[in-house]
């Protein structure tokens, strides 16, 4: 549009050297037009974001909105300076919209530079036992901790660095605005690029000093009675850590810190908030970097004999010998390493696993694994006990992290919620505590039992469930976790181990199958969360399952099934509706505010100012309108009337049905002398002129598409009297058709075309002249009033067509955007005219179509008649 | 089958047990008065009781006690929404033969039934 706006500049001070007030006027409506485009690319990928179909960081929604806002602002001006003192209630319609969008984006969302603080910072460091009931200071995982230790269970004497530090590192170092600045390019379509900015982001944190104050005070805690001058473990501890999301292996403990290094590590631990993994995780949670702050623990290291995580609730096969139903059976898994445990975690190592019965004193129901490490009776019944009282505390099944130090005694490093289904148990009786007040309901057996994909060939089987759920997709191999933004979308990944890097692909993956990993697994977690099916126990690795192979991953049953086990898949899809319902429930408000469409119809009542609920419907009013001002025949009287045009358009005469005004910016038409009385100024102005009169070399090629004997235009019973329809709606739109009135401005070598067909709208912009290097075509295509689906499925029978043409292509949403540059103007003309069949053979195709295949069929067949013939 | 008590102050909860225990073939008596449950078994032989450990008057453990005395071979279920290290000890040391945290659903309750009458 850059080169509209030229061109137009070029062609109006020729074409309005007379009138001030109408060049004024057309400035401001080129103004417009480029804000209009502004605006509605940043509506377009708001509504991706929207839906879902790409994924960023909050910080890039916030800085679209407060963008589209600025644009749309720009568009009401210049509207409102097209005429001064009309349009009465638009200024007020944006600010309306503007304030409740300033509701849903408060503040720190718009933030500038640093704001000074206005009080001094509360305490840096703080014991854990102030951490409860505290997770905004505390972060969940200091705060889970703190809950435990008040249930009277083991927990190192610790103490924690709060989030009030945390913003003071970043205050200090005025770190916000330019992390907002990276942040906002973090696109999860774009995983090449995630690694760089979070290097960029840690870059920034480990790059600003601790300040001396906070400094200070973690000297003193390391010197501290809690720690003792020992070594330490510096954990993180985010706020919406180990809440609703887990966070799980997202962030870093560093373990054996010297006191000497406690400040570096701190800002270490704190800078690995924005490791690529973390981010991702977050973006993939839609939390805005802004709440989940970091504070940190401090914890003394334990001298560990042996630790690892346990489960409180699992769901193991009943021993069919002494039970009566197929139900699965309840247990408390253990998972144990020798020493620290931290390859457990890390998915690098297969545990001892020890399955307990729910009920003291502990009974073993199975055990398996390598007996490297041995838990006694009594550990055993602690680490049960320590499960259940945890379980009871939060209200839910946990995930806890031990430790079980030489002296026999348990200590708890973290708890969070785990759930190794996210399935409710229909139908189950269920006691509650006392006052707690749950679901009863009489109880079937459930729904046990699934049938498994009839005729399916097993690759693999009895393999560990990992992360419940089943995926099907081509098989790929990953070698190597640095690798791990070259993972295809949809792709069923067969890897060695299962590292935490893994939740970088957690969103594009099908299914994970490894060699090695347990369910205990920090990815494990983050699988579980987002409904990504895991197995591990793959004996031969990678090598069982050969790459590109479809195959389809049960992980419930734990087999791996060559091809699409296509009555295995109700389950994913599911999920797939409740992640869209998901999305649209937490953007329904913004989306309201910003994107949301309302004033579809211009000739409806709503269709003013009073009528804009959104930015969108804003834009949608001023382009509506700015464009009446332009190429309004005449002028009708009242104030608020619309068409006190410049007087020039002509309204195209033809049997086709379709309302065409054209605007001569020069040398565009050549009108025949005046036939008329020479006095009547209407009758001189609303003269029809006739295709022939066409001398736009742009707008004739359209115009031989537009007119192809091989098009079929719908809705063949056009007809009107059009002076009456002109004297009620001022010219631009015929009161009760579908069809609305387009325009075009054209000059010898320039098209600028809008064309309103019902619901869509196309916007064709061209030079088409003897200089190949400035000739150019952009064409823009967007809405319908078929389903969403459908209108997609027109998008792609354009998009095949056009790039079968050799435009370039850019889709987002519904909104196509096509562009041809540099062309010999034949080659521009034959592209023109194939537009121009093309706008006429799509008019309502949306309505029509129902899948893939079918577009894909017409655009081949319209490629086979269309591209040569024209 | 087994002759079953079970003592909870929340009505409806000693009631779902009953239900989900008589469903399987056994005899059970729901209360939710620890004096009404330790008469009756007085007068009854009692296999098991699962005993709420927050209860109206006394505590689950001090009725476990007691009922010990009047039937030093009952066997026991202590049910508990607040578990604590403390209450676990006590019942484990009292004899109790489970200790189950609430929310216990029906197939844990029947698969912690079976295996207590079984030991």
């Amino acid at each position: 549009m850059g080169r509209l706006t030229q061109t137009l500049a070029r062609i109006g001070q020729r074409l309005f050297a007379p009138g001030e007030a109408l060049r004024l006027r057309y400035e401001a409506f080129k103004a417009l037009l480029a804000a209009d485009e502004k605006s509605l690319l940043l509506v377009a990928e708001l509504e991706e974001i929207f839906a879902g179909a790409r994924q960023v960081d909050p910080a890039r929604t916030r800085w679209l909105c407060g963008q589209l806002s600025g644009a749309v602002g720009e568009v009401v001006a210049r509207l409102l300076a097209m005429r001064p003192g009309g349009h009465a209630g638009l200024a007020e319609a944006l600010a309306k919209v503007r304030a409740g969008l300033a509701q849903l984006l408060p503040p720190p969302m718009s933030i500038g530079p640093a704001q000074p603080e206005a009080t001094p910072p509360g305490p840096f460091v703080l014991p854990l036992a102030q951490a409860l009931g505290r997770p905004e200071a505390a972060g969940g995982k200091a705060a889970n901790l703190a809950a435990a230790h008040r249930a009277g269970l083991r927990v190192p004497p610790g103490l924690f660095v709060s989030t009030d530090a945390f913003r003071h590192l970043l205050a200090c170092g005025s770190l916000r605005p330019r992390l907002d600045r990276l942040l906002r390019q973090v696109d999860l379509a774009r995983p090449e690029r995630i690694g760089p900015l979070c290097a960029g982001l840690q870059a920034l944190v480990l790059g600003t000093a601790v300040p001396d104050d906070l400094a200070q005070a973690l000297r003193e805690a390391a010197a501290s009675p809690e720690l003792g001058g020992a070594r330490l473990a510096v954990r993180s501890s985010a706020v919406a850590e180990d809440g609703v999301f887990s966070f799980a292996g997202q962030y870093v403990s560093e373990l054996n810190v010297e006191p000497a290094d406690i400040v570096d590590a701190y800002r270490r631990v704190v800078a690995a908030k924005y490791r690529p993994r973390a981010v991702t995780y977050r973006v993939r949670c839609g939390l805005p970097d802004e709440s989940a702050p970091m504070a940190v623990l401090l914890l003394p290291m334990i001298d560990a004999v042996a630790a690892g995580v346990l489960h409180t609730s699992d769901s193991r096969a009943r021993q069919p010998q002494n039970q009566p139903l197929g139900q699965p059976e309840k247990c408390l898994s253990v998972y144990a390493l020798p020493g620290l445990g931290d390859a457990l975690v890390s998915g690098g190592a297969q545990p001892r696993v020890v399955r307990l019965a729910r009920r003291l004193p502990a009974q073993i129901l199975e055990q398996s694994g390598p007996a490297d490490v041995q838990l006694g009776l009594s550990a055993l019944s602690e680490l049960l006990l320590t499960g259940l009282v945890l379980e009871s505390v939060f209200g839910r099944p946990q995930e806890v992290e031990w430790a079980l130090d030489r002296a026999d005694r348990i200590f708890v490093l973290q708890s969070r919620a785990y759930s190794e289904t996210s399935e409710q148990s229909a139908g189950q009786e269920v006691v509650w505590p006392d006052g707690l007040g749950g679901q009863g309901g009489l109880g079937g057996p459930g729904a046990a039992g699934e049938t498994a994909g009839a005729g399916a060939l097993p690759l693999a089987q009895g393999l560990d469930l990992v992360a419940p759920g089943v995926g099907c997709g081509p098989v790929f191999h990953l070698k190597d976790a640095a690798d791990v933004f070259r993972v295809p979308a949809g792709c069923v990944l067969a890897v060695d181990s299962l590292t935490p890097a893994l939740a970088r692909c957690a969103d594009r993956v099908a299914a994970v199958a490894a060699r090695l990993g347990s369910r205990a697994s920090h990815f494990a977690s983050v699988a579980r969360e987002s409904g990504l099916p895991v197995v591990s126990g793959l004996a031969q690795g990678r090598a069982q399952l050969p790459e590109g192979l479809l195959v389809t991953v049960d992980a419930g049953a734990g087999t791996i099934l060559a091809g699409c086990a296509e009555a295995l898949l109700d389950g994913p899809r599911r999920r797939q509706t409740e992640e869209r319902q998901r999305l649209a429930e937490r953007f329904a408000a913004l989306a309201r505010q910003t994107c949301h469409l309302s004033l579809t119809n211009p000739e409806a009542p709503e269709f003013a100012p009073g009528g804009c609920l959104s930015l969108h419907d804003l834009v949608r009013y001023c382009h509506e309108k700015a464009v009446a001002e332009m190429v309004g025949p005449v002028e009708t009287g009242g104030p608020d009337t619309p068409g006190r045009g410049l007087g020039q358009t002509r309204r195209l005469a033809t049997d086709l049905p379709l309302a065409l005004y054209l605007l001569d910016l020069g040398g565009g038409l050549e009108i025949p002398a005046k036939t008329g009385r020479q006095d009547d100024i209407r009758a001189d102005i609303r003269t029809d002129i006739r295709a022939d009169a066409i001398a736009s070399a742009p707008m004739q090629a359209l115009w031989q598409g537009l007119a192809c004997a091989g098009e079929v235009w719908h809705d063949r019973g056009f007809c009107c009297d059009w002076h009456e329809f002109d004297r009620i709606s001022a010219g631009i739109f015929r009161k009760d058709s579908r069809l609305l009135a387009s325009y075009a401005l054209v000059s010898a070598d320039y098209l600028h075309l809008l064309v309103r067909f019902g619901y869509h709208f196309a916007v064709l912009d061209s030079l088409c002249g003897p200089r190949p290097e400035a000739n150019y075509v952009h064409f823009r295509f967007k809405g319908g009033g078929g389903l969403p689906e459908q209108r997609l499925l027109r998008i792609g029978f354009l998009s095949r067509v056009l790039s079968g043409s050799g435009f370039v292509l850019r889709v987002r949403g519904d909104m196509l955007d096509a562009r041809l540059a540099r062309a010999e103007a034949a080659e521009v003309r034959r592209v023109l005219v194939l537009l121009g069949r093309l706008l006429v053979r799509t008019q309502r195709m949306d309505m029509g179509l129902a899948d893939e295949a079918q577009a894909e069929a017409l655009a081949q067949e319209f490629l086979a008649v269309c591209g040569a013939a024209s | 089958m087994a002759s079953i008590i079970v003592l909870d102050d929340v009505a409806d909860a000693a009631i779902m047990i009953k239900r989900i225990l008589s469903r399987q073939g056994h005899a059970v008596e729901a209360f939710t008065e620890e004096q009404q449950a330790l008469d009756f078994a007085r007068e009854n032989p009692v296999d098991l009781a699962i005993l709420d450990i927050k209860l109206l008057k006394m505590t689950g453990v001090e009725v476990l006690e007691e009922l010990k005395k009047i039937a030093p071979t009952v066997r026991a279920i202590m049910l508990t929404g607040y578990p604590t290290l403390e209450t676990a000890r006590q019942a484990l040391e009292l004899g109790a033969n489970a200790y189950c945290v609430k929310p216990i659903d029906r197939s844990e309750l029947e698969s912690t039934v079976a295996a207590v009458l079984k030991a």
